[in-house]
């Protein structure tokens, strides 16, 4: 019993949260489910840059970009079943150029989609970190990159269809049958569940606190022994893995990827999630993802004229008036009432101290 | 008493000017030394040398036999260790104090053994004996930034601990504490010396009373005497360019 009450108030919010997501495809129409799916992809997504923002501290405004290197890798395997897309036919490519032969077998775009951010993560990861770029200089730089690579994406349109981006990608499908939205909701819940769980161990570990040390003073770490630079580089890594995930799954969720996906606009979008939920906590993670993608969906359906206007003010009141984000409003409360209770009883333990030597 | 810590001529220029100048130094094993000074006097970027911070632009400090001149903090930290108490608490804000004395604790500091390390009996009872001798056990659960400046101080020199360093540098581990905290980090302090050479920086003579046996006085990057606390009380330079505000 007392270990129970032990548990952080946030954990509670996530189990609630998983069995709503448990039961929620029982009770409503099929499109709202492949949007709910689309979300708790979204949900990896930001996941994995709360590892990097939120414990971390460092911001990333490019990380659609290890999202998409995903999402692409396994769009551009299912454009290529049918022989040579019309993409590059247009482009003069009669035959698919060697290198992209092996994608053509969906596990290999799988573990592409994987380590490609990995390898990306760890190159870039050695030339900021060993360098000891920090701070906002990472930011931009990851900005920058955003938009290179989704420069990148629309010029190189004979692989990858440009501004169009890659459409028509199914559901997984065995013996040639997609898998239903359903089904395919619950392996995106299964995987999120499994990348949580992940995520949880990994940020109650030593290292996940290493992490957050990072965060609060990283030039200290170096005095007790640590070298931050190697820690900053793996978790960059873990999260560029995770990313690629999300990107995997969520293309054949929405049939396809854009170079919208992979934008600056995109990788802010993630960053709003994280701030509305709460940073380095995982739940806000979940909840701000979740949160605001239904706000902005139910929003555009009922005002389609003005609807970014109230998001925006929504968006807006929650950073001004709560920058720790809901959750973290949350855990900070229960974590108050705790340490005041802990006051009153180290006062009134001195004061019985006194009373004694009087 | 073989030396521990052994600085031959050591100096540094930070674009012309010379904050340290030709000091030479020896710190016996098992030793507690404090260094005086006026502001300015060149403590903290003697400091800033031993560990690493620093590089100087000449001379060599030898440790434990290894010369670790221009070396990285987290090897001279981790492989060397020397432990440091920055002057004004430098922790971890937003992480509890348990957390704080956790993540000092040593041998732990490699991604392989963050990743499987076990919070075992052994390590929670060091922690604890750790937290009763800065008297902050019973606040194990609040964060660092909910703390005393006091206490914070405690907490930094509770990090410095967990590293079980053989050299423990304590830069003015007593600045802005109240008299009676004063006395009771200088018992601390004492208490450390059993196990471990010090180096401590300190402005507070009442202090420096309590805890020293050896002292050297720098001034303006130079070393300006060295000696019992009691010969250079009277050392007549001294008193002339430190002592003499008191």
């Amino acid at each position: 019993m007392t270990k129970l009450k032990k548990i952080p108030i946030n954990r509670w919010i996530d189990l609630g949260v998983l069995l709503f997501l448990l039961v929620f495809p029982l009770f409503t129409q099929t499109f709202r489910v492949e949007m709910m799916g689309r979300f708790i992809a979204y949900v990896i997504f930001a996941i994995s840059l709360d590892l990097l923002w939120g414990y971390t501290g460092l911001m990333s405004l490019g990380h659609a970009v290890l999202f998409g290197m995903g999402g692409y890798m396994i769009a551009l395997c299912y454009s290529m079943q049918g022989g040579v897309p019309a993409f590059m036919t247009r482009e003069g490519i009669n035959a698919i150029p060697s290198f992209l032969v092996p994608l053509q077998t969906p596990a290999v775009a799988v573990i592409a989609g994987l380590l490609l951010p990995v390898v990306f993560a760890f190159i870039l990861g050695n030339f900021l970190f060993r360098s000891k770029v920090s701070g906002v200089f990472f930011s931009i730089i990851t900005l920058a990159l955003a938009q290179i690579f989704k420069d990148f994406i629309i010029n190189q349109q004979k692989f990858t269809n440009g501004f169009n981006g890659l459409q028509g990608v199914p559901r997984f499908p065995i013996d040639g049958i997609p898998l239903s939205k359903i089904h395919y909701y619950y392996i995106i819940l299964l995987v999120a569940v499994l990348v949580y769980l992940f995520c949880l161990w990994l940020t109650k570990s030593r290292f996940g606190k290493v992490a957050v040390s990072i965060r609060e003073n990283e030039a200290r770490l170096g005095f007790l022994g640590y070298k931050p630079a190697n820690f900053k580089i793996v978790i960059y890594m873990i999260s560029g893995f995770i990313a690629g995930l999300a990107g995997i799954l969520y293309t054949p969720m929405t049939n396809g990827i854009t170079p919208e996906d992979v934008s600056v606009v995109a990788s802010t979008a993630v960053l709003v999630w994280l701030a509305v939920g709460g940073r380095g906590n995982l739940t806000g993670a979940i909840v701000g993802t979740l949160c605001v993608n239904w706000a902005q969906s139910l929003l555009s359906e009922s005002f389609a004229d003005y609807w970014q206007l109230i998001l925006g003010i929504i968006l807006l009141a929650i950073v001004f008036f709560i920058p720790n984000g809901l959750v973290g409003k949350v855990i900070e409360k229960q974590h108050n009432f705790r340490i005041n209770r802990k006051r009153v009883k180290i006062t009134a333990f001195n004061r019985s101290m006194k009373g004694a030597e009087v | 008493m073989g030396a521990l810590l052994e600085i031959k001529d050591l100096g540094v220029d930070f674009g012309g000017f010379r904050a340290v100048d030709s000091v030479n130094m020896k710190i016996g094993d098992g030793e507690i030394r404090v260094i005086i000074g006026p502001n300015g006097a060149g403590k903290t970027t003697f400091m800033d040398m031993v560990t690493g911070k620093t590089r100087p632009t000449k001379g060599t400090i030898f440790f434990n036999g290894h010369n670790i001149t221009g070396k990285e903090p987290g090897e001279i930290a981790g492989k060397y260790k020397i432990g440091r108490k920055f002057q004004g608490p430098n922790i971890f804000e937003n992480m509890s104090v348990y957390q704080n004395i956790e993540i000092a604790l040593k041998g732990y500091t490699s991604i392989w053994h963050t990743l499987t390390y076990k919070p075992n009996t052994r390590k929670r009872e060091r922690i604890k004996a750790i937290l009763k001798k800065i008297k902050l056990y019973d606040m194990k659960d609040f964060m660092s930034s909910e703390l005393s400046h006091g206490q914070r101080q405690w907490l930094e020199i509770g990090m410095v601990m967990a590293q079980s360093p053989k050299l423990i540098i304590l830069d003015e581990p007593t600045a802005g504490m109240t008299a009676d905290e004063t006395h009771q980090t200088g018992e601390m302090v004492k208490e450390l010396a059993g196990e471990h050479t010090i180096i401590v920086t300190e402005h507070d003579m009442d202090f420096v009373r309590q805890v020293a046996n050896r002292v050297t006085v720098l001034h303006q990057g130079k070393l300006l005497a060295e000696g019992l606390l009691e010969e250079v009380e009277k050392n007549p330079e001294v008193i002339q360019v430190y002592l003499k505000e008191d």
